[in-house]
């Protein structure tokens, strides 16, 4: 069982080709590695992230990541 | 000669029907350079004391800047001011598009509007000239046919006009003014004030060329931010998405996206309503503004059961959470159809919905029925209500003369504790943006001297650990993030000089979105950008200055006109737990919310009422307000 990672709104446009039907990236063996280091080996822009939900808790971008993990990354910027 | 500035300020005394030119010295313009200080220089020099906002005393202003036109990226704003009829103290709103630019090319840096006429009018400028034009047969019209008539009436089709539509005509309190029917100068009744005047329209025509000092280092500031903007990941948002595709689904995950009247921050479909259902259902194509590579503009079309017309734009954020999940309503064509009618009327959106989404919170709470709303059942989620209030408010028919009035006046009227939980600030109404949440966002909405204002301040998130925006904070001496939901000493400090900051592009023209603390082009390129326009030997320190001049003289206007301490409050709800989202039983604490006033007032050299001190005014040059008459 490895982690799920749900880039949310405008964060998809990063990494269209890696996101199933269901909008998530499954990715394998990746238990004890950072969240910030997943990330940007999706393709993620790690700077825009301004939350990270682990199994819907927030999570500090050097949380280590465990088996089974479903991680929502959200880019908050501004307004308009 | 002071390049960049056309040396001319336009007066026009629509009671008398006369008009004449002014031309400062160089030194005026270097000391307010334009747009908002500029504005709000002359609305404290010839309005010291207390104006009825409607009244023909009241000085309406549009002011342009010496940047404006040199072709950087977002450098095409200016700014409309006047004392607001919907707070009665300092108003202002800012808009990009082409006519600041084409002022300028017809030969005026600002136009300064006194009086009444005693029928609508219009003013027609070109090439140094001014017409007053009879404007009857264009009252009562929206902006589209309005524009329409005045091009077919002057045989010009490429002029640019910022006007009012009926909102502005019955003194809607938030009625806005819309440029070029896409380009809004939204916030504080500024189109009420036209209105007031029986201005329906101001179009501009130009052919002067602007004269730039360095026209080289322009274009190779223009150059590489057109090389550059698509690599960074904010600029790039906006080109390929507008802010409405950069927030709803954001701010929900978040717990901040402003939902039924700032009760929740999380509307269950928020889905529904964001920018990717946006671009799949309704979106044409992308707008812009002069001389801007980012196009950050939508613009909409639906031929569904509300037939959306794409000649006015389409929805940005403010307007799809503000008609959206602010009033429950999830349908997103009813969502561009009441921003196409708020364009048309010129409503100002935020506090158009804003406004409905209190009285939807009145309604549900039996404090009004359905006799007073003429029978609507004006529930949370109600689309089809909520766009009938759009035209009730415009025309100001039945339930609409109340709701015209805005949230405050209304609760009110209404009483029963729904002041608790009008959402306003000095009668402002917030924007779709999160205090309890965003720290920041509590202190620009208090502390504004226009009333509750997003533009002042950070967006916090940016700004936090391991954030885009950290290392552009440094140019302004801050070093530390600071987390997004914190209020403290440190967020009272990052948002004062995020005020200034905000603020000194609202003096200078310049877009938001394009520079500063975040964006592509950093706070001392800025500063290369006007060297370049104006010849000026201009850094940082001396911007900055400038940008503390603004917000002082600003709060000077807000203080002549009345305001104190006590109107720096924010709406009681902000002080209860969020009632739903990822931050549930999240609260601001009054404790901190006070400290962090009293310790802005001291940063910024006010006294603990807010009063800038006389050592403060002599430190930024405004000396001269110390011997001001008393204003009352």
């Amino acid at each position: 069982m490895g982690v799920r990672l749900r880039p949310v709104g405008l964060l998809k446009s990063y990494c269209r080709d890696l996101i199933d039907t269901d909008g998530e990236i499954s990715l394998e063996d990746r238990e004890g590695e950072t969240l910030e280091r997943v990330c940007r080996e999706v393709g993620l822009p790690v700077m825009m992230i301004s939350l990270f939900l682990v199994n819907g808790q927030p999570q500090d971008r050097t949380y280590c990541l465990q088996a089974g993990d479903i991680v929502k990354c959200v880019a908050v910027i501004g307004g308009g | 000669m002071t390049y960049g500035a056309t040396g001319k300020i336009l007066r026009v005394d629509l009671t008398r029907m006369t008009h004449w030119v002014t031309q400062p010295d160089p030194l005026f313009y270097r000391t307010y350079f334009g747009g908002s200080a500029l504005a709000c220089y002359y609305l404290l020099t010839e309005r010291p004391r207390p104006v009825d906002p409607l009244a023909p005393d009241n000085l309406l202003i549009f002011a342009s800047s010496p940047l404006v036109g040199s072709g950087i990226p977002g450098s095409n704003r200016y700014s409309v001011a006047a004392i607001s009829p919907l707070t009665g103290v300092y108003g202002e709103a800012e808009a990009g598009g082409w006519w600041s630019t084409e002022l300028k090319r017809a030969g005026f840096d600002a136009v300064l509007v006194e009086g009444r006429a005693e029928k609508p009018v219009y003013l027609w400028i070109t090439d140094e000239r001014l017409e007053i034009r009879d404007a009857a047969a264009l009252w009562g019209k929206g902006t589209g046919e309005t524009q329409q008539l005045i091009e077919q009436e002057l045989g010009e089709s490429k002029l640019r006009m910022t006007a009012i539509g009926p909102g502005g005509e019955n003194l809607v309190r938030y009625a806005c003014v819309v440029t070029d029917l896409k380009h809004t100068n939204g916030r504080g009744g500024m189109g009420a004030v036209m209105g007031s005047k029986n201005l329906k329209a101001v179009a501009v025509r130009g052919r002067q060329a602007i004269p730039f000092k360095d026209k080289e280092a322009l274009k190779r500031l223009i150059k590489w931010y057109a090389d550059n903007f698509m690599d960074h990941p904010i600029e790039r948002v906006l080109h390929d998405g507008g802010t409405i595709g950069w927030d709803v689904t954001e701010l929900d995950e978040a717990g901040i996206l402003p939902t039924r009247n700032f009760r929740s921050g999380s509307f269950e479909k928020a889905d529904e309503i964001c920018g990717d259902t946006f671009h799949k259902q309704y979106f044409v194509e992308a707008g812009s503004c002069q001389g801007c590579v980012v196009r950050c503009k939508r613009v909409a079309r639906s031929e569904g059961p509300w037939k959306v017309d794409p000649a006015y734009g389409g929805p940005e954020y403010e307007t799809a959470a503000a008609f959206g999940s602010l009033c429950g309503v999830s349908d997103l064509e009813a969502i561009c159809k009441a921003h196409e009618l708020c364009n048309m009327y010129t409503l100002d959106t935020i506090s158009t919905g804003s406004t409905i989404a209190f009285a939807m919170e009145c309604f549900e709470k039996g404090l009004l029925t359905r006799e007073d709303t003429d029978g609507l059942e004006l529930r949370f989620g109600a689309g089809e209500a909520m766009i009938s209030c759009v035209h009730k408010i415009a025309r100001r028919d039945g339930f609409g003369d109340l709701l015209a009035e805005g949230s405050r006046r209304m609760a009110q009227k209404i009483g029963g504790g729904s002041e608790k939980f009008a959402m306003q600030v000095k009668g402002q109404e917030m924007a779709m943006h999160e205090p309890r949440g965003k720290g920041s966002l509590a202190m620009a909405y208090a502390l504004s001297s226009t009333g509750a204002n997003h533009t002042e301040g950070p967006h916090d998130y940016l700004f936090q650990e391991g954030a885009l925006g950290v290392e552009d904070l440094h140019e302004l001496g801050i070093f530390e993030p600071v987390p997004a939901i914190e209020l403290s000493p440190r967020k009272a400090r990052q948002f004062a000089y995020m005020q200034y900051t905000w603020n000194l592009f609202n003096t200078l023209g310049l877009c938001i979105f394009t520079a500063g603390p975040g964006k592509l082009l950093k706070m001392n390129q800025v500063a290369e950008a006007i060297r370049a326009a104006t010849g000026w030997n201009v850094y940082m320190w001396e911007l900055m200055k400038l940008a503390e001049r603004t917000v002082t003289i600003k709060r000077m206007v807000s203080v002549r006109q009345g305001a104190t301490r006590a109107e720096d409050r924010l709406p009681e709800r902000l002080f209860d737990p969020l009632e739903g989202g990822l931050l549930k039983g999240n609260a601001l604490d009054r404790k901190a919310f006070e400290t962090c006033l009293d310790l802005y007032y001291d940063m910024l050299g006010w006294d603990r009422n807010g009063v800038p001190t006389p050592g403060k005014l002599v430190e930024l040059g405004l000396g001269w307000m110390n011997d001001l008459p008393p204003a009352a």
